[in-house]
């Protein structure tokens, strides 16, 4: 984030917003663990990893962590940390955010979609256009997202957009295509 | 043999007025004729290469106001007319191509004058130039 | 000769064993390896269907007997296997184990850096009884042949012919292995990429180093050894050689190849010198980079001797000196312009000696002459003033008339015209000039009565070309003036010197109310009009 952005007020409530996010997963832990479709799904998103094929200059170093980021209130909780803990992406330590707003300089490499007061998922999908960022949608929150997890037949599964993952310059590997309930925009 | 000054006829090229005018004195004293004076390259490049302009003889100051006078040693050579230089600079100025010609060191008085001109021109007559 | 041949033949189906062995095993890890690839994203995903089909793909080989596919903990997630062939409930990941007719060959799943499970595969080698069919079989041919060689005495080399053909055949095989490995081939090429990139970095790196070294110019250190002639030089050093921190520069030939070659010898001498003599060493040369950049060195070294008094090795010091050899040489083209001028001067003083001494009798020699003096070094005053770079015209003639501008005299001279800017020769020949215009003024022009009137306006018309500048002399008020019956120096100076110094016109009229004077002379070089 460019320092100016600090100033303005309403980047202070948004900062406001994300402290308060960011405490929820802690509550939500105490108060009721997520439900057994989300930890599935908090294990499948870094998951993905291996089967998409980012461009090399996203890493500063090859100790630079993988950033998979949360955009708004967070579904998984502590299942997603247990989960990531340990765990590298081509030799990347697996590291999680929480965010408010996204743009293409967050630094994110996975994006999953959550809700966001500051930023709806098509605006979220659309400022990181372009920039090489798996974005993850779920359910309803569609916007465009390159992965969407459904459910089907009591599993989760997910379904692919090869159109979306193009225009963000991510190749999929068929191996992942292959188990996809339905892929879209594989024509071109 | 030695050439009778009074049988030359000389071009100067020479930058400084009062010693373009002391020099033009000296040489009418010697007996001497002075056909023209430049004071420029432009000028002195014009008047050496002027086929229409009868002299058989320059004496040339190397330093014309930030321009060397090597292109008109060259034009006088080309047309095999002897010539020497005279310089404030001091001998180690000149450059070494033109090493070999010979040089009068400013200021210098008639009696130098004289003894260049007699070893300059007549060495000439005697080689046939 | 027969028996030689069964006894080989034999022979060579113990090793064909052992290569069989070898063989079957490199298949099966392929076959494992195959669905452990296929299988990676169902096991990520627990798609327990996918997983399902790959391994059914197996069905068709009769030759196994069972496969399974199990997830990170090593519970059976999908498989297959014939009956009296059950499969473990839970596997891990061990060497391959012959057992019998059993070939028993785990794998694991992986992808990328995430472990997702692994795979079990269990296949049957050839049954015995087949096996020695086989080479039953091999045997007879063979047997056969011997005997056709008994009988027919075919040469030795035929046959080896067939043997080399069976191991042709074998080494054929062997290519199945190379699948495996050219995927480890590939990550050993990247890693070569890896550290080529490393290294164009690196030099690029060295190459900087060497840059800043130069620009710094510090001292560097050197030490020769002058028993080996090994040269151990800083990296200050050998900037000045153009020599980079990682280069080879380690004997005393490679310093000598760089130096200068017209400084080669002076400098070889000054060491031997210094060495032979015990003085410190003291020397400067040139060296010349790979480059062709010429640069100058200052060396000071002392040597080392042993107890014989024989000299071991010599030490020092080095600092770049080239900045401060081009700052002498800008001081020798000074030195030698002052020079230049001192000269030109002293010549000039010597013509107006000469030149007053014949147009003046003896008694007014010495005031004209210190008179004429006196300009010229007002000319010089002048350029000193504005540092010998651009006196100004109207400065110039200004001073010159300043003598007859006594108390209040202002209104005698006028003088008018944009501002020109003289260089020094420029300056010298018009102060000269209008010097003699003014002298001639007071003694015998208008500046001699108190009426009389100096006007002198210039103007520079541009739109011819050479640009001129047209400067108008006018006395009034004076005294009748009448033609002068002989040319003094001064009118000689005015109209002949000067037009041909500028290359330009000059005219003196006498006209009866006051002497003129027209200079018509072109812009140049030393004749400027500045804004």
């Amino acid at each position: 984030m460019a320092p100016r952005e600090l100033a303005t007020p309403s980047t202070v409530r948004a900062s406001l917003l994300a402290v308060m996010v960011a405490l929820t997963p802690h509550a939500t832990a105490h108060a009721q663990a997520p439900s057994m479709e989300y930890v599935v799904k908090a294990a499948y998103l870094y998951k993905f990893a291996p089967f998409v094929a980012w461009p090399p200059a996203v890493f500063a170093s090859s100790s630079s962590p993988f950033q998979l980021c949360i955009l708004g209130r967070d579904p998984f909780g502590a299942a997603l940390d247990q989960a990531v803990s340990g765990q590298r992406v081509d030799g990347h330590p697996v590291a999680v955010r929480r965010l408010e707003r996204v743009d293409a300089a967050s630094g994110c490499h996975i994006l999953y979609l959550g809700v966001s007061r500051a930023q709806t998922t098509a605006e979220a999908v659309r400022a990181v256009r372009g920039a090489p960022i798996l974005t993850v949608g779920d359910g309803d929150r569609d916007g465009g997202a390159i992965i969407k997890f459904i459910v089907k037949d009591q599993r989760v599964r997910f379904n692919i957009d090869v159109a979306a993952a193009a225009a963000n310059r991510m190749t999929i590997s068929s191996k992942l295509l292959a188990l996809a309930t339905s892929v879209r925009g594989a024509a071109s | 043999m030695a050439v009778a000054l009074t049988e030359l006829r000389l071009l100067i090229v020479e930058d400084e007025m009062m010693v373009a005018m002391m020099l033009e004195d000296m040489l009418a004293d010697l007996g001497c004729v002075v056909v023209d004076v430049a004071a420029t390259l432009p000028r002195g490049l014009a008047l050496a290469s002027n086929a229409s302009v009868a002299f058989n003889g320059a004496i040339l100051d190397v330093n014309l106001g930030g321009d060397k006078v090597y292109p008109v040693a060259e034009a006088l050579a080309a047309r095999s007319i002897p010539f020497f230089f005279a310089t404030g600079y001091g001998l180690a100025g000149i450059a070494e191509s033109f090493s070999r010609v010979p040089a009068l060191s400013k200021p210098y008085n008639v009696g130098d004058l004289e003894r260049m001109l007699t070893v300059v021109f007549s060495r000439s007559a005697e080689a046939g130039g | 000769m027969a028996a030689a041949l069964l006894l080989a033949g034999l022979g060579l189906a113990f090793v064909n064993e052992g290569q069989a062995k070898a063989q079957k095993l490199r298949e099966v890890a392929v076959q494992a390896e195959i669905l452990a690839g296929s299988v990676s994203g169902a096991l990520a995903f627990d798609d327990q269907q996918a997983a399902q089909e790959y391994v059914g793909a197996l069905r068709a080989n009769r030759d196994v007997e069972a496969v399974g596919v199990y997830d990170a903990a090593g519970k059976l997630a999908a498989g297959y296997s014939r009956p009296n062939n059950p499969l473990p409930q839970v596997n891990t990941v061990r060497p391959p184990v012959f057992d019998g007719a059993h070939l028993t060959v785990t794998v694991p799943v992986a992808q990328g850096d995430a472990r997702l499970g692994s795979v079990y595969l269990r296949t049957l080698t050839e049954p015995l009884p087949r096996r020695l069919a086989r080479y039953a079989g091999v045997g007879l041919l063979i047997l056969m042949a011997s005997l056709v060689v008994a009988v027919f005495g075919v040469s030795n080399a035929s046959l080896s012919e067939a043997h080399r053909k069976l191991q042709a055949e074998m080494a054929e095989r062997a290519l199945t292995e190379e699948a495996l490995r050219k995927s480890q081939q590939a990550e050993a090429e990247a890693q070569v990429a890896i550290a080529t990139e490393r290294g164009r970095a690196a030099l690029r790196q060295s190459e900087q180093q060497l840059e800043l070294a130069i620009r710094a110019g510090r001292l560097g250190n050197w030490v020769l050894d002058l028993k080996t002639k090994r040269l151990a030089a800083s990296e200050f050093f050998r900037a000045t050689f153009g020599v980079g921190p990682e280069e080879a520069f380690d004997r005393y030939q490679e310093l000598a190849a760089r130096v200068h070659p017209d400084d080669r010898a002076r400098q070889q001498k000054e060491m031997d010198k210094a060495i032979a003599q015990r003085t410190d060493l003291e020397s400067e040369y040139r060296t010349v980079t790979p480059d062709g950049e010429t640069r100058w060195i200052l060396v000071r070294g002392r040597a080392d001797y042993d107890d014989e008094g024989a000299p071991t090795r010599i030490t020092g010091v080095s600092l770049d000196i080239t900045a401060r050899k081009s700052a002498d040489e800008r001081q020798r083209l000074l030195l030698d312009e002052l020079n230049h001028r001192v000269k030109n001067t002293l010549a000039t003083v010597q013509s107006i000696a000469i030149q007053t001494r014949r147009t003046a009798d003896s008694a007014s020699f010495e005031a004209a002459f210190l008179s004429r003096i006196a300009a010229l070094g007002q000319a010089h005053d002048l350029l000193t003033e504005v540092s010998w770079d651009g006196a100004a015209l109207k400065d110039v003639i200004a001073r010159t008339l300043a003598p007859y501008l006594a108390d209040g005299d202002a209104e005698r001279v006028a003088l008018s015209g944009p501002n020109v800017r003289l260089g020094p020769n420029a300056a010298v020949s018009l102060t000269m000039a209008f010097h003699e215009l003014a002298t001639n003024a007071g003694k015998y022009g208008s500046l001699s009565v108190v009426a009389g009137r100096v006007n002198v306006a210039w103007e520079v018309d541009s739109l011819i070309d050479p640009t001129v500048v047209e400067i108008d002399w006018r006395e009034t008020g004076g005294p009748p003036v009448s033609q002068p019956s002989r040319r003094g120096f001064g009118s000689r100076l005015v109209e002949t010197g000067l037009a041909r110094e500028f290359d330009g016109q000059v005219e003196l009229t006498f006209a009866p109310e006051g002497l003129r004077c027209h200079m018509h002379l072109p812009l140049s070089r030393k004749m400027q009009l500045a804004a």
